[in-house]
């Protein structure tokens, strides 16, 4: 086969398996849970421009956990899986709380007046916003979760 | 520490007004926001309702530091003042203009210019800065 010099990208990237963490699912563990994402993100090759966004989806996913899924019960747990697809950061995100779709569509009003602007529902316009992909299961009595983003943008520019 | 938050307010004047100047650093998040929305609180139950949050040393924000400024937003306009930003990154500027709302609040460049800014409202007889000339 003659690539003329070329080698599929996919092929040209290491192999890396699959990392996980558990954590509880508390506002107070959010700054670790994103800090170990965007350091695993960053040692991958996501660019900055890619890791904040990164950063804010996994932030509004877990807050809406913590708070939502979870009804702010102190024992519940957030377990973490992600790994290199590509050319793609994948992450998937579980939890036992109560089932609940993040991927569902929300369209929050952005143009009404402020008086009548409701501020919620804008983690999930975010996340929708900023990931390549999303995807939601339940399974085993459990919420999955998983977000896709790209290293790089398609022009290598940060988007 | 991954991340940190932290705040400060000067008195500042712009002319005869004064006005106060909030500094944010670091993260706004579901984490730090009570900060944020409580200080914010307290000066406007004061009567110090003009105010600019300066942005320059903010690394982060999500809905839930969102949320905290468009309610405080409308809680300084109640009293006749205004929250106005000023220092924004292209990033945190970026998530502003996706969710419309540089439309509802006013941005600027520097602090000074969003002094100017409550100058022009005061001359205006209180009424906010037309939108078109924010940054």
């Amino acid at each position: 086969m003659n690539l003329n010099g070329r080698i599929p990208s996919v092929l040209n990237m290491p192999i890396k398996s699959e990392h996980n963490a558990v954590f509880t699912a508390s506002i107070e563990e959010l700054p670790s849970i994103c800090g170990m994402v965007c350091q695993a993100a960053k040692d991958m090759g996501m660019a900055d421009g890619n890791l904040w966004k990164l950063e804010t989806a996994v932030d509004e996913a877990c807050t809406n956990i913590a708070c939502y899924g979870y009804k702010g019960r102190k024992d519940g747990k957030i377990w973490i899986r992600w790994r290199l697809k590509g050319d793609q950061f994948v992450i998937v995100i579980e939890d036992e709380g109560l089932p609940f779709d993040q991927t569902k569509p929300t369209h929050p009003d952005l143009s009404a007046d402020i008086c009548k602007r409701k501020v919620g529902g804008l983690g999930r316009f975010i996340m929708q916003k900023f990931m390549d992909e999303m995807h939601y299961d339940r399974k085993n009595d459990r919420n999955c979760l998983t977000l896709v983003k790209k290293l790089q943008t398609e022009s290598g520019a940060e988007d | 520490m991954w991340k940190k938050f932290d705040l400060t307010t000067t008195e500042d004047k712009a002319g005869e007004l004064t006005l106060y100047v909030v500094n944010v650093k670091g993260y706004l998040d579901s984490s730090t926001f009570q900060d944020l929305q409580d200080h914010l609180h307290q000066l406007i139950d004061e009567g110090k309702c003009r105010i600019v949050v300066e942005f320059g040393e903010l690394n982060y924000i999500s809905s839930a530091g969102l949320g905290v400024l468009m309610g405080m937003l409308q809680e300084a306009r109640e009293c006749d003042g205004d929250l106005k930003l000023a220092n924004m990154s292209s990033k945190v500027r970026n998530l502003f203009d996706m969710l419309g709302f540089s439309r509802l609040i006013h941005i600027y460049e520097d602090v000074e210019s969003a002094k100017k800014a409550f100058l022009k409202d005061d001359a205006n007889g209180s009424e906010p800065t037309p939108m078109e000339e924010s940054y």
